[in-house]
């Protein structure tokens, strides 16, 4: 999983030059900012629910179990039916605000493990196997790319 | 198909690299803004989905954790493709039908069948019209 700053640089990113917004429309860019890291808050709830478990196993590579069916195919379908609704009172923010929500599910499910099909089914997924080490490099490549990209974004509207 | 999934060269390679490939041009998608560039991204997407699957039918890949994560990554790509659609009519009808495809994935797994709807194909179409 990588990290909600990671995220939100990258996922918002995506959001805003895609649907062309500037960096004066700063209602929209915050949307995407939200809804790029909002969904770790679920992670709180099970952070500080299973904080014995997490004492005594550690954090490191028990953080799936972390998670809410918000970050699996049901949050994704969640995400989109919200949208949906959002769309009939402003559809580039519905646009904006989904598309920066699917991409941090997205790329929690490339890069940790996942139970799509929860609650129904807890089948585990895992698209690669990366260790603890790659992940912090996974991040650390995806903050300094998006955070130039971001920097370029803004100069150019200067 | 299965004649040229028999004689495709395919590098043994974990088959999620390719979903998420798709994924990845998915993300490109929401950057073309006329129906040929949009054709082309469903159209490797697609060809990707279609490696990933053939790659692990080859080396004895295909699990239900595999099938789950083939499943994750084509909605994951339709999600972003008609997303990005959903300023035009038939964008929002398909992005409708997305959620149905969704709720699909679920009955799918369920019943152990494969009932999806094939979306991304049928949109491919609507742009090659567009564009011819």
């Amino acid at each position: 999983m990588s990290s909600t700053v990671a995220h939100a640089a990258s996922a918002s990113w995506v959001a805003v030059t895609f649907a062309h917004i500037s960096p004066h429309e700063t209602s929209y860019i915050l949307a995407t900012l939200i809804s790029a890291s909002i969904l770790d808050l679920d992670h709180l709830f099970y952070l500080i629910r299973d904080r014995a478990m997490y004492r005594k196993r550690g954090y490191r590579g028990n953080l799936h179990n972390a998670r809410s069916v918000f970050h699996e195919l049901l949050g994704l379908l969640i995400g989109g039916a919200v949208s949906a609704l959002l769309f009939l009172a402003d559809r580039r923010l519905a646009q904006v605000v989904f598309v920066a929500f699917a991409i941090h599910i997205v790329q929690d499910w490339i890069v940790g493990k996942s139970r799509p099909l929860a609650p129904m089914d807890n089948t585990e997924v895992q698209f690669f196997s990366l260790t603890f080490k790659q992940k912090i490099w996974v991040d650390i490549i995806i903050l300094i790319l998006f955070g130039v990209l971001w920097i370029a974004y803004l100069a150019a509207y200067l | 198909m299965a004649f040229f999934e028999k004689r495709l060269p395919l590098p043994d390679v974990n088959p999620s690299f390719y979903s998420t490939l798709g994924i990845a041009l998915s993300v490109l998608f929401l950057y073309a803004e006329t129906p040929l560039p949009k054709a082309l991204i469903i159209g490797l997407a697609l060809l990707a989905d279609w490696i990933d699957g053939a790659t692990a039918r080859r080396y004895g890949g295909s699990s239900k954790d595999g099938y789950l994560a083939d499943a994750m990554a084509d909605r994951a790509s339709e999600a972003l493709i008609f997303a990005a659609e959903a300023g035009t009519v038939v964008g929002q009808a398909f992005f409708v039908l997305w959620m149905i495809n969704v709720a699909l994935t679920f009955y799918s797994i369920r019943i152990n069948k494969h009932w999806l709807l094939p979306l991304r194909f049928s949109y491919l179409l609507i742009l090659i019209a567009q564009g011819t």
